[in-house]
């Protein structure tokens, strides 16, 4: 797309893409070196860049002194669970939305839709004592189902316009050979829409895994914390400035999205972008 | 989803199933106790050996320890006991009480143990800690105040050679490090969380004649001796004296690497110091006990009154009982000789009952403490219920001034002008 | 973006039965989102005319008391302003950042597959970590950022970058930048592999600059997504919490405390529901207006 025969344009170029790349990447490096190194290259006023003396020590402690796996354990159930939970109800609405047609449908999707704008930490005082009277306060349950908040109305958007591309000729085809309308819905409809499951399921599991503010405040028991309060509180109080200890833990944590992530992103920003993009 | 496999533990052992799994097992009771010593490096082997030996003692109860870092912990707490999720004993600074008073949940202890007895093993005047609206809501654990702490070596470095104790003396004690050393931070002063500056400050402005508020709750803070305390403390940062950033737990880190000469801590800043330096107990002979500094010689060395609580809460109607799990262990932690000493051996938490207090006086890091310690105040707000408001206020225009965003003069206005519309909404009811 | 009654489904041509399923499918969803958005949402606005705090076991109607309380304490006019500043210069930076990334990802050359990938990383990563990574890199004493420029002569003495408001600010917008830009960069990339390259090899017969191609092709084609993304980006950082929060906690005397964090500071740490409603009012009056015309856009198209 760019012409870059020219010397000038090469340079402009490559200064400006070694400049976001190491912006990009650079913090990444960091990390990865700092927890390689032992406690005392990790407090010099200038650190070398890589590890003099290689350690595995961080690991060690983050693994065996802290609750880490629970954490993580904690963290891939809430956040899977949530966002299978986020995909089901999203698909029942954007379906519904899409392919039929019935009185207060138009005003109903439009109040589900623009519930994206609701601030969640506003959400959380009411569904503080509400979780609390349900007895789901501080469950795993309760996390869940508060999870649908941060992605339900935009994964119902995004749902909607995959399934309104969908010939309404397909489905009608198959009434008319006498499939079931739940057997047009799991037969027909949602293998066609394979990279827009994908998408919003990955999207809600992103918002729960990336959570704070929810989990930090409707889990108090440390077993089930997940991976963000987990850290917080495990390098905020004494050990705070275990740096070298808080980079190989940063680490551990990523590593399980980050693998979920390899293997299912090509789906993901086909579908994330394809409403964006198709107009 | 650990609540629900609890109850349905509980229901299957009541519908008998419980034999099957043995019957140990079905017949332990779980005491679930929340705290944040345990939680930190220093404490955390002779609390988790004082633990062991509850347990050891006791072997029908299983003894769940739940920890959070001091900073989170009032607000997990509070979380917890709104929740309803099993608690039994809880560990509190003596300054939260009012709070969690006002919950209307904690367990009278004059009415568990009897006024007669707690009196016998604790001194009256100590146990007055632990005591909101007349009744003996926490137990005090370990009580002392929170006072400056000396680094004989820095101060020996810097060619000091005696504790000062007025404040020019302090002041002249900290140029003398700052030459000696460039990198040091002469005075750790609280910089960063509003819990430690606050109250750093309040012991500052006694210092100088002021305070925040009168006894009915009058905000006094708009005076002379504010600006005059806030003003010394901003004047020590423009001097690079102080820091910015620095909250205990740096402080307590710069101490153990001999990097400053004063901060202010509880007397287990002698443990801190053990841990941070790695030395253990070589580092005691640099850790000194030193008096907050006075405006003219003569005057009483000022100090927060400081302790830890032991209380039992009343969850989901169950009450506590006199020689039920919760109070044994509570007289495991805050009674027993044995373990008041150990505590003590280990990081320097004073004991509170009259026999060990006894047993220590030979210690002349405890004997300096005490005599500091014996003109400590109370952290002023709190006595009042919305205790954490006002440390935040307190702290942030603290921190503006310090930080230089405001001149003292106008974050001490600022201070009394948000006090007072808090104060208002207190006595409103 | 998909217009959102475009080819919409024609009520006469549908059985009864079918529009029965529709609504029993959506029952479920409706009922959910009843329960744990749309209800927490209204009765948040309305417990902002309540006086309920710790003390006050039973919440008091109270008129409008927590917006004059608000008003006296003078504290929600800066937390106001730092959200708009944390808004506006992340959402900026990370446009420009994710465009300029996508145009580059784009070129054909050797690794690119792999950098493309390796792009996301940012984004994946929990926001703790991120907030650990850039708290460790912006720290006081042994912060890399102070080695290098205390190395490259820059500066004498060490920084303490989150311990001054601009700095901390800098700080976590530059931490949450770094957080959205694979996310941007991935949108437009997808944006620019759909434009025709017959467009741009017109516009270089025509004699086009490198400069010239981007402002007159790329730039009007990417004009809905990023539209799109712009919208999206800035609503999400209106909503962030995770970062700032494990940052920097909202200071140094909230600096950098923003609506989200000043409302869970209210409700969950002070004990003041109703004082922290009142701010989630004025949080939502804040988002309306823009949603509002943004909502329009979506139903008007097509």
């Amino acid at each position: 797309m760019l012409d870059l025969a020219s010397r000038r344009a090469q340079f402009v170029f490559g200064s400006i893409a070694t400049a976001i790349g190491f912006f990009l990447f650079f913090p990444l490096f960091w990390m990865i070196s700092t927890s390689f190194k032992p406690e005392a290259e990790v407090f010099r006023r200038i650190p070398s860049p890589l590890p003099i003396a290689p350690t595995i020590q961080n690991y060690v402690g983050a693994l065996t002194r802290s609750e880490l796996p629970i954490y993580l354990q904690n963290s891939l159930v809430t956040a899977g669970l949530g966002a299978l939970l986020t995909t089901v109800l999203a698909v029942c609405a954007a379906y519904s939305f899409a392919k039929f047609a019935y009185r207060g449908r138009t005003a109903l999707m439009l109040l589900m839709i623009s519930a994206q704008m609701f601030p969640f930490a506003v959400l959380l005082i009411t569904l503080y004592p509400l979780m609390d009277a349900a007895g789901l306060l501080n469950t795993r349950i309760g996390l869940i189902i508060s999870y649908i908040v941060f992605a339900l109305p935009s994964g119902t958007y995004m749902l909607y316009s995959y399934f309104i591309n969908i010939p309404t000729e397909v489905i009608e085809a198959a009434r008319a050979d006498g499939a079931s309308e739940l057997r047009i819905l799991t037969v027909i409809v949602l293998p066609l829409s394979i990279p827009g499951l994908v998408t919003v399921g990955l999207y809600a599991f992103m918002w729960a895994w990336n959570d704070l503010l929810y989990s930090l405040t409707l889990i108090t028991d440390p077993s089930l914390r997940t991976v963000g309060p987990g850290l917080l509180l495990s390098y905020l109080g004494e050990s705070r400035n275990d740096w070298g200890g808080a980079m190989a833990s940063s680490l551990i944590a990523s590593l399980p999205v980050v693998v979920a992530f390899a293997l299912v992103q090509r789906f993901f920003i086909q579908g994330l972008t394809a409403g964006a993009v198709k107009s | 989803m650990k609540t629900t496999r609890r109850e349905f533990l509980a229901a299957a052992s009541a519908l008998g199933f419980g034999a099957a799994a043995g019957p140990a097992f079905a017949q332990q009771r779980t005491l679930t106790y929340i705290g944040w010593s345990h939680d930190e490096a220093a404490s955390k082997p002779v609390l988790t050996e004082m633990f062991n030996a509850f347990s050891t003692a006791n072997p029908s109860v299983r003894l769940e320890t739940i920890g959070f870092p001091w900073a989170q912990m009032q607000q997990n707490l509070i979380l917890r006991m709104r929740a309803g999720q099993p608690l039994d004993v809880a560990q509190l600074a003596e300054r939260w009480l009012p709070t969690f008073a006002a919950l209307n949940n904690l367990a009278d202890l004059n009415e568990l143990f009897g006024r007669a007895a707690l009196e016998e093993k604790i001194d009256a005047g100590l146990l007055r800690i632990g005591q909101s609206g007349g009744k003996q809501l926490g137990l005090p654990w370990t009580a002392a105040s929170i006072g400056m702490v000396a680094n004989r070596k820095v101060l020996g470095d810097a060619g000091v050679n005696q504790i000062p104790t007025t404040v020019d003396q302090f002041v002249g004690a900290l140029r003398a490090i700052k030459r000696s050393n460039p990198e040091a931070v002469p005075y750790a002063l609280a910089t960063k969380n509003n819990l430690s500056m606050s109250p750093d400050f309040q012991v500052w402005l006694w210092t100088f004649g002021g305070r925040l508020l009168d006894n009915d709750g009058a905000v006094k803070v708009n005076g002379e001796a504010g600006v005059r305390a806030l003003s010394f403390l901003v004047d020590l940062m423009k001097e690079n004296l102080a820091a910015r950033d620095i909250d205990r737990p740096d402080a307590r880190r710069l101490f153990g690497q001999h990097r400053t000469g004063f901060y202010a801590d509880a007397p287990l800043a002698r443990g801190f110091a053990r841990d941070n330096s790695g030395q253990g107990r070589a580092f005691d002979q640099y850790v000194a006990a030193a008096p907050y500094p006075v405006v003219a010689a003569g005057n009483n060395p000022q100090s927060v009154a400081w302790g830890h609580l032991l209380v039992m809460p009343i969850i989901g109607g169950r009450r506590p009982t006199r020689d039920g799990d919760a109070a044994r262990f509570v007289q495991h932690l805050a009674f027993n000789d044995d373990m008041q000493m150990k505590y003590f051996e280990a990081v320097g938490l004073f004991p509170v009952t009259k026999t060990a207090l006894a047993r220590v006086r030979d210690d002349a890091y405890v004997t300096q403490w005490a005599r500091y310690a014996s003109f400590a105040e109370a952290d002023e707000p709190s006595k009042w219920a919305n205790a954490a408001d006002l440390t935040t206020i307190v702290g942030e225009e603290v921190q503006a001034a310090l930080l230089q965003q405001k001149p003292p003069q106008q974050a001490i206005a600022d201070m009394a002008r948000r006090l007072e519309q808090r104060m208002r909404d207190v006595r409103r009811g | 973006m998909l217009p959102l009654s475009a080819r919409a489904p024609q009520v006469g041509g549908l059985k009864r039965a079918e529009a029965r399923f529709g609504i029993a499918l959506v029952a479920l969803p409706l009922a959910a989102f009843t329960a744990v958005i749309l209800y927490p949402f209204v009765d948040a606005l309305r417990l902002s005319l309540y006086r309920y705090t710790l003390m006050t076991p039973q919440p008091v109607f109270d008129g409008l008391r927590n917006f004059e309380r608000l008003a006296e304490d003078g504290e929600i006019g800066p937390i106001w302003v730092n959200t708009v500043v944390f808004v506006v210069a992340t959402t900026a930076a990370t446009f420009v950042l994710g465009l300029a990334w996508a145009i580059i990802l784009n070129q054909p050359f050797r690794g690119r597959t792999i950098i493309r990938s390796a792009s996301l990383l940012p984004w994946v990563l929990p926001s703790t970590v991120t907030a650990f990574i850039w708290a460790w890199i912006l720290n006081a004493q042994y912060g890399v950022l102070n080695a290098a420029l205390l190395v490259a002569g820059l500066i004498d003495e060490p920084i303490a970058w989150l311990a001054t408001p601009e700095g901390a600010m800098s700080g976590v917008v530059l931490a949450k930048t770094w957080l959205s830009v694979p996310l941007f960069s991935a949108f437009f990339l997808a944006g620019l592999q759909a434009l025709p390259l017959e467009q741009v090899e017109a516009a270089r017969i025509d004699g086009a600059t490198n400069g010239q191609v981007i402002r007159h092709v790329v730039l009007p084609h990417l004009r809905t997504t990023m539209v799109v993304t712009l919208v999206l980006g800035a609503m999400g950082n209106l909503q962030q919490f995770d970062v700032i929060y494990a940052m920097t906690g909202g200071g140094p005397v909230r600096a950098t405390t923003v609506l989200s964090l000043e409302v869970r500071r209210q409700a969950f740490e002070n004990w003041n529901i109703g004082l922290a409603s009142a701010v989630g009012v004025i949080w939502f009056l804040t988002i309306a207006g823009p949603a509002y015309i943004y909502l329009r856009s979506l139903f008007r198209q097509g």
